[in-house]
């Protein structure tokens, strides 16, 4: 331990620490000496709940420094951040938690997406920054979809499934009118440290609204175009292999194993490009598509691979 | 140590076969393949991907086009010239055993339908550092 961590935990009372948190291969513990920020995090962390050791301490906390306070983020003894304001050194903790998720996942195929599920299936939305991920899966959840991950699918390399990261969902700024609804509520005292993005736990948009394990039967790759269209076109599993591929954090690192993890996880999918204009008329192109899976899957006749036009 | 020649010295007497370092599957008729250490994946269209599952290293290529030329119903001439433009290709992109490929050793060559790039940095997708 630093000497400056050991003089900063004997002059600021940090006494508030969460339990273990557990998010896919990353464990971690967060302290700090604000009752309201430890709300505040308990709120957006609370589907992570575990137990045993952590791999990471957080602390989190304010020094006074020339009659102002100045807040602190440390990832054990490692100062990560500081600043004056206190939103800004809260992001760097959701962005190194985050990072660090990624960091420590590496056993599994993590893939650049969102995910959510219904009728035990995933669904897949691979794609880059700014496709509008976040968005169509909040909006999906809204529409009674199961929550999966709003960043970051992990492919078990054994079978195939994906397991589920369900951190809060990061929502900027472009779709709060979209989704006015799940403007989150911040525990009174931590306004401060809200920033530019909504944190938005998914059980403040529906409560049981975190997924399971599942396997993944729809790869659709979102890209949001304003004024456009909003359509679905059927692709190619190999394409989809490709989309997965190239939105993968981790490929290269799983090579040839990694190339048949995604071919196995597209040969049970079928495969969409989604373009989004309309989030609510893409969150109904995608229900109709499952809905019509589920009756294909339960002998109903219906065939929900027809539901879009090959492209 | 086996000979390598370049891609353009493929004729229809040779008898050529995949790299061991190269893992295929097939989706739909269509080949998605990789190549250990390379950063790259290549795509085959149903055409090029019945092609290259034939490359057994015991028949020619004039063999294969023979036998493709039957089963399709399209003249020998017209299948041969086909084969040998996809074989140079999956030779021009490091795919075939004893072929030198012509292209930057770690960028994805363009074979028949398409390629992807995908990086080694595992952090590539997150956004920066808020106060980095």
């Amino acid at each position: 331990m630093t000497d400056h961590l050991k003089l900063l935990q004997s002059s600021v009372d940090l006494r508030y620490e969460s339990p273990t948190y557990r998010a896919l291969g990353y464990s971690f513990v967060i302290r700090c000496d604000d009752a309201a920020l430890a709300d505040y995090l308990a709120s957006l962390f609370q589907q992570f709940q575990s137990r045993g050791p952590a791999q990471s301490v957080y602390t989190f906390c304010a020094i006074e420094d020339a009659g102002k306070p100045n807040y602190l983020l440390y990832c054990d003894d490692k100062m990560v951040d500081n600043h004056r304001r206190p939103a800004v050194p809260f992001a760097t903790l959701l962005w190194h938690i985050n990072r660090s998720v990624v960091r420590s996942s590496q056993d599994r195929v993590l893939i650049h997406a969102s995910a959510v599920a219904r009728g035990g299936v995933a669904l897949l939305f691979p794609a880059a920054m700014e496709s509008g991920k976040t968005t169509l899966a909040a909006g999906l959840v809204r529409e009674g979809f199961d929550y999966i991950t709003d960043e970051t699918v992990a492919i078990d390399p054994m079978t195939g499934d994906v397991e589920p990261f369900p951190r809060a969902l990061s929502v900027d700024e472009g779709s709060w009118d979209v989704l006015a609804g799940l403007r989150p509520e911040v525990p009174p005292g931590a306004e401060k440290y809200v920033g530019r993005q909504w944190q938005v736990p998914p059980s403040s948009i529906r409560p049981g609204s975190v997924s399971g394990r599942t396997y993944p039967r729809f790869i659709i790759t979102p890209s949001y175009v304003p004024g456009g269209s909003t359509e679905l076109v059927q692709i190619g599993r190999a394409e989809g292999v490709l989309i997965l591929a190239e939105h993968s954090f981790n490929f290269a690192r799983h090579g040839a194993t990694g190339l048949r993890i995604l071919a196995q996880v597209a040969r049970r999918s079928v495969c969409y490009r989604l373009q989004v204009s309309d989030l609510a008329r893409a969150c109904s192109l995608v229900q109709g598509l499952v809905d019509g899976d589920l009756m294909d899957l339960s002998g109903d006749g219906a065939t929900g691979q027809e539901e879009g036009s090959r492209g | 140590m086996d000979e390598v020649r370049p891609q353009s010295s493929i004729s229809g007497s040779d008898r050529v076969r995949p790299r061991d370092t190269v893992t295929t599957e097939v989706l739909d008729g269509e080949a998605v393949l990789h190549v250990e250490g390379k950063p790259g994946l290549h795509v085959l269209n149903s055409t090029a991907s019945l092609i290259w599952q034939n490359l057994d290293g015991q028949h020619t290529l004039n063999e294969l086009a023979s036998s493709l030329s039957q089963l399709a119903g399209v003249p020998f001439g017209t299948v041969q010239r086909d084969v040998l433009d996809a074989v140079r290709a999956f030779g021009d992109s490091g795919l075939l055993h004893g072929i030198a490929a012509t292209g930057a050793a770690d960028e994805p060559q363009t074979v028949v339908d398409g390629t992807a790039a995908i990086s080694g940095d595992d952090l590539r997708f997150l956004p920066e550092p808020p106060h980095g």
